[in-house]
């Protein structure tokens, strides 16, 4: 009845949609508390600061999501390089049997949705920098670093499904 | 008389339903950032005063 596909999107966005409220939440009320604001749970999402407490609360926080959305689509190419069901070794199986950890083995269709969704947060965050630094709103590290961070894992995203595409037209050609 | 081949019109509607879910959560970065508000001044007056200030400078 459901899309299968949309489902696994919905599933895999939670996690870094929830990250960044989290985050959003903690560097608001750390930083806005630090530069003398009274900030609680209550207020944290109609706080009104100075153009400066702006740029240093939105800095932390794309920072922070960025290279937590660096770090999700390594964690998801790591695992498609070494633990992908249709090319991990029998003795790493074996391995991951002893160390209980087989979760890690997973399929193209769990792989590659995960790591498409953290591309696109990566994006998003890009695109988030560059508004916000073209309104004056935000460091230029930030964006530098945003810019330095998304086609990098671009490259390695395109780079793990060649290879993947690959290993399948290998396998077809020795069943043809 | 509303079936196609696989899909329903019902199986139209939650595909929707899921996309506006999708695009909510994609976006909710987006709606947090910009939740923040800057004493005394608006999202739109910033980007007027940075466009007219390049187009004045040239």
């Amino acid at each position: 009845m459901f899309s299968k596909l949309l489902l696994k999107l919905i599933e895999e966005s939670i996690t870094p949609a929830f990250a960044f409220v989290v985050f959003k939440v903690l560097i608001t009320i750390y930083l806005g508390n630090s530069l003398g604001y009274n900030v609680s749970i209550y207020n944290v999402f109609s706080l009104e600061v100075s153009k400066d407490a702006y740029s240093l609360i939105n800095s932390y926080l794309l920072v922070v999501f960025g290279l937590f959305c660096f770090l999700g689509i390594l964690y998801s190419i790591i695992k498609s390089l070494y633990f992908h069901r249709s090319h991990i070794h029998p003795n790493m199986t074996l391995n991951l049997y002893n160390l209980r950890a087989t979760f890690l083995i997973q399929d193209s269709f769990h792989l590659y949705s995960q790591s498409l969704i953290w591309l696109i947060y990566l994006y998003i965050s890009l695109f988030l920098s560059m508004i916000l630094y073209f309104l004056g709103l935000t460091n230029g590290y930030v964006l530098m670093m945003m810019s330095f961070l998304t086609p990098i894992s671009t490259y390695f995203f395109i780079l793990d499904l060649e290879n993947e595409m690959e290993k399948e037209s290998e396998e077809e050609e020795i069943y043809v | 008389m509303f079936r196609t081949k696989n899909h329903t019109v019902l199986r139209f509607i939650f595909d929707i339903l899921m996309i506006l879910i999708l695009f909510f959560l994609l976006l909710l970065p987006v709606f947090l950032t910009f939740n923040l508000k800057i004493e005394g001044v608006s999202y739109r007056t910033l980007g007027i005063e940075k466009v007219a200030g390049s187009s004045s400078a040239r």
